[in-house]
């Protein structure tokens, strides 16, 4: 799962001299937050992001409106970017979990995606939320089991050992520390099972040391 | 639960064109050579454009990228690139945008590559330039760009000329590097035509991999409903400059709204569906040129189903309730596409049977012909060295029956063209024998007796470039009659007008000149002139692949009929497969100057086949995206005429040879086995093996013609 695969490709992007107020049309026609701003052969000069483009008063002249007017208009995309050596990027082939990474630390949205200095593609916090859907939506429905164990090695091996016995087929799955309890791991399994809720509870509380935290169906 | 992925800026089109009006000046004011065309394209999907010549295809794709000439410009409408609107850019910016987001791929390969620089130079340009990427690394890029169009050898055909590889592989560096700058938008404007079946199949497949690889937008202009079907997920049918129907590709050939739409699936022929079923009905009239649309619908003079409302007023592109699909006609729910009887006037052939016949009137045993070719050595300079041949034809036998068609198929550069030429004597038979009633014909045609050339006479390919520019219409077709003494001479006049009457043209065209013909036109005087001296073989090259399909669907039934007419023979030659399927009796099917199979039409398309007639089968593109087609794909590249495999000489592709316990056979000459009397193949695989392979085609029996 690396960025390449997951980013959206062919990213709108901007000229540098493109006026910032086509800039703004543009960001809202396309529904986008970020543009990466592009050069020749699409390498990056800068971004553009909804921050950028909220001018402080305080840096106009005057406040009369035609001045305001006459200023914003004459003003042109380079002069209000990111600067491209200001701008965190990923390269194509990063896992898609050090994206996420990046943007947690450094608090920022979006993520150009480059190859070299050529931009190839957008990673956001919303493609990131979609990969996290499709990592854990179901297409077919069956049972979501929520699944506290020790957070030991071998114990996920057991559950799993338990739903093959059973001949349960596993749609996705996911796991994470417990945050309340850093001696035991919660694992979220989807399952494709001809059983009721309880079969699945009892059979899976019944291996030692687990527990069924959750159990519901989904669609 | 939904898959999450629909988004709003998802939905924005790469491409978004409304309503575009594009015009160009000419003399006496201008004229709109594309109307109210509106389209879109998404990511990642391949947006079909079908239409007969001059209907403003490659108008429509060149004015994305404002490539209209000094003359040409966008009169109305908008056109938008991702959101973009492309109208009125001028200068770097569009520079920018063509070089960097929008790519395209033209129809021939050798206009778009630099005959004096090396293709590695050439492919490296693209990113030194554009993307100021340092030489190695580009030469990487380039090397790893040309393993994705399946370039075999690709770091050394960096170092080669463009000549130096064949078209398939040119159009393959043409495409590798529209993809080099990884285009958001890809046009291409028929990149295929020029190309043969079997690489043309490759380059789609290709096509279809690196949408999904790439993600790429691609606007996908052709004239072949077959090739529609194949790559595009939405189709546009194009009419006298507008968009008169769009539809995905299924809807489109599932259920045709448009009557024109409808004619021209009617004027295909199908692989696959028997030959009495599928008869070719004409589009009558033509494509009216920009200047003189009827007002009204564009369509009405050529439409079946032309009302009164249809000649007032322009209907308006409307989407028809419950489908994705688009028509510009006002009654397009009210026709019925199934129920659709074809005009009484028009006359169809091949109802008629065939009289049975035994007569052969050519008889071809064991024909060569060899080319001598001159090595490059000091020792060839002084004609010492090792003689060389191209060996166009090796062993070539077969019989014709009177009256009966034989189609011959091939790739090119696999001696159709060289056989057919020394049977009508343009070239000097090496070897063999070949007789023509009886008659030898292995010599010179300057040898021959005059009554003999009267009786074998030749359709060519390209009625331009075979009719004298300045002789007029009636002119060209008296000159074999003269020639032959076919007739007095007060009755010649007499005799050119009934030629004329039978090609469906009329007196007028008597006086005109070629360059005042259409293509459809040229070539049908082409058929009059051959027929003039009431021959008894006529030898046809490739007479329909220059045409439109309904001139093609026209010109094929009015041959036919002639056929039945005079009783003439044909020889067929056709490197599309349901064409001659359609067209002739027996066929041939060539490969590198020798014969593979040969037989009845019927028992060539259906096992057992000849792994090389299965290969060419099964890269047919079929107008029917439903159908279903064994995937059999040839490897490598045709191997040289000089020096040719021994034994089969299909032996370094064939897609079957591991069918045999010891495929070393297949270095030697391979058996002639007899399916049926008639029918026979030329491989070393036993026939019971052969017919254990499934048919290459499937299709659900759709009769559009009712």
């Amino acid at each position: 799962m690396l960025v390449k695969d997951y980013m959206s490709r062919h990213p709108f992007m901007l000229e540098e001299d493109s006026s910032i107020v086509d800039a703004q049309s543009y960001m809202s026609e396309v529904h986008v937050r970020h543009l990466p701003v592009v050069g020749d052969g699409k390498r990056l000069l800068g971004l553009i992001t909804r921050e950028t483009l909220m001018i402080e008063p305080g840096s106009l002249d005057s406040l009369n409106v035609w001045e305001i007017t006459r200023y914003l208009s004459g003003m042109k995309v380079k002069k209000i970017m990111v600067k491209a050596r200001d701008v965190i990027t990923v390269d194509e082939t990063a896992a898609i979990e050090d994206a996420a990474l990046l943007m947690i630390e450094n608090k920022i949205g979006c993520l150009p995606v480059l190859n070299g200095r050529v931009v190839v593609g957008m990673m956001t916090q919303e493609d990131l939320l979609v990969q996290l859907c499709r990592l854990l939506v179901t297409r077919r429905p069956g049972l979501r089991v929520s699944v506290s164990m020790p957070d030991k090695p071998g114990e996920t091996k057991k559950l799993m050992a338990c739903v093959e016995k059973q001949g349960w087929e596993i749609q996705s799955m996911g796991g994470m520390p417990d945050l309340r309890d850093d001696t035991r791991y919660s694992t979220m399994i989807k399952i494709i099972a001809d059983v009721s809720m309880q079969d699945v509870e009892e059979t899976i509380n019944a291996i030692e040391g687990q527990e069924v935290r959750d159990i519901r169906e989904t669609v | 639960m939904a898959e999450p992925t629909r988004r709003k800026s998802e939905d924005i089109p790469v491409l978004d064109i409304e309503n575009l009006a594009v015009a160009y000046k000419v003399r006496g004011g201008e004229v709109e050579a594309i109307q109210n065309v509106t389209l879109d394209i998404k990511k990642g999907e391949s947006h079909g454009i079908v239409g007969e010549s001059g209907c403003g295809k490659s108008t429509c794709a060149w004015s994305i990228i404002n490539f209209l000439g000094a003359n040409g410009y966008v009169k109305r409408g908008t056109i938008k690139f991702q959101g973009k609107n492309l109208v009125g850019k001028k200068g770097e910016e569009l520079r920018r945008l063509r070089g960097d987001q929008i790519a395209m791929v033209y129809q021939d390969p050798m206009q778009s590559l630099n005959h004096s620089m090396v293709l590695g130079e050439q492919l490296k340009e693209v990113l030194t330039v554009h993307q100021g990427m340092s030489n190695k690394a580009a030469e990487k890029d380039c090397i790893r760009m040309l393993e994705k169009v399946q370039m075999p050898d690709a770091a050394n055909v960096m170092r080669r000329f463009p000549h130096q590889i064949s078209g398939g592989q040119q159009q393959r560096v043409v495409i590798a590097m529209a993809l080099l700058n990884n285009p958001a938008l890809l046009l291409m404007d028929e990149p295929t035509t020029a190309l043969d079946v079997t690489v043309e199949a490759a380059v789609l497949d290709l096509i279809a991999d690196l949408r999904k690889e790439f993600n790429t937008a691609i606007m996908y202009i052709t004239h072949d409903l077959g090739v529609v079907a194949r790559v595009s997920t939405r189709v546009g049918v194009m009419y006298a400059g507008e968009m008169v129907e769009r539809a995905t590709v299924e809807e489109l050939f599932k259920s045709p709204q448009h009557p024109y739409t409808q004619g021209l699936m009617r004027c295909v022929p199908k692989l696959g569906t028997d030959r009495s079923s599928s008869i070719l009905y004409p589009i009558p009239g033509r494509v009216p040129p920009p200047g003189g649309r009827p007002a009204g619908c564009v369509f009405w003079p050529r439409c079946d189903y032309v009302r009164k409302r249809c000649r007032e007023e322009r209907p308006k592109l409307r989407s028809i309730a419950g489908t994705e699909t688009w028509v510009r006609c006002h009654f397009s729910e009210d026709i019925d596409m199934g129920s659709w009887e074809p005009p009484e006037d028009l006359v169809l052939p091949g109802t008629v049977q065939k009289k049975e016949v035994d007569e052969t009137i050519l008889e071809v045993k064991g024909l060569k012909k060899y080319y001598r070719v001159r090595g490059n050595s000091l020792k060839d300079v002084f004609g010492m060295g090792e003689k060389q041949y191209v060996k166009a034809v090796e062993h070539a036998s077969f019989k014709v029956p009177r009256g009966k068609t034989l189609g011959i198929v091939g790739e090119s550069g696999c001696g159709k063209s060289t056989l057919v030429k020394t049977i009508i004597g343009l070239e000097r038979a090496t070897d063999g024998e070949a007789r023509f009633l009886g008659f030898d014909i292995t010599n010179s045609i300057s040898a021959r007796d005059r009554k003999l050339i009267q009786e074998l006479q030749m359709v060519f390919q390209n009625p331009d470039s075979t009719m004298n520019p300045s002789y007029t219409v009636g002119q060209q077709i008296a000159r074999p009659l003269k020639r032959f003494n076919v007739m007095p001479k007060e009755k010649i006049t007499d005799e050119v007008l009934r030629l004329l009457r039978s090609m469906r043209l009329d007196e007028k065209y008597y006086d005109r000149l070629p360059r005042q013909l259409s293509g459809g036109e040229k070539q049908r005087v082409g058929i009059a002139r051959a027929l003039a001296s009431h021959p008894d073989l006529v030898l046809c090259d490739e007479p329909v692949s220059a045409l439109d399909v309904s001139v093609q669907a026209a010109i094929i039934n009015l041959l036919l009929e002639i056929q039945e007419e005079f009783g003439t023979t044909l020889i067929f030659i056709s490197h599309d497969l349901s064409v001659t399927r359609f067209f002739s009796e027996y066929v041939c099917v060539m490969y590198l100057g020798q014969i593979m199979e040969l037989g009845p039409a019927e028992e060539i398309y259906a096992p057992p086949y000849h792994p090389y007639t299965e290969a060419l089968l099964s890269a047919v593109p079929i107008p029917d995206p439903t159908a279903k087609q064994k995937r059999v794909r040839l490897q490598g590249v045709v191997p040289s005429a000089i020096a040719p495999p021994s034994g089969c000489r299909l032996n370094t592709r064939c897609p079957r040879r591991e069918m045999l316990p010891d495929p070393d056979i297949c270095l030697t000459d391979p058996p002639w086995r007899e399916v049926h009397p008639g029918h026979h193949i030329y491989c070393h695989i036993p026939l019971d093996e052969l017919r254990k392979i499934d048919p290459v085609v499937s299709i659900k029996e759709v009769n559009h013609a009712g």
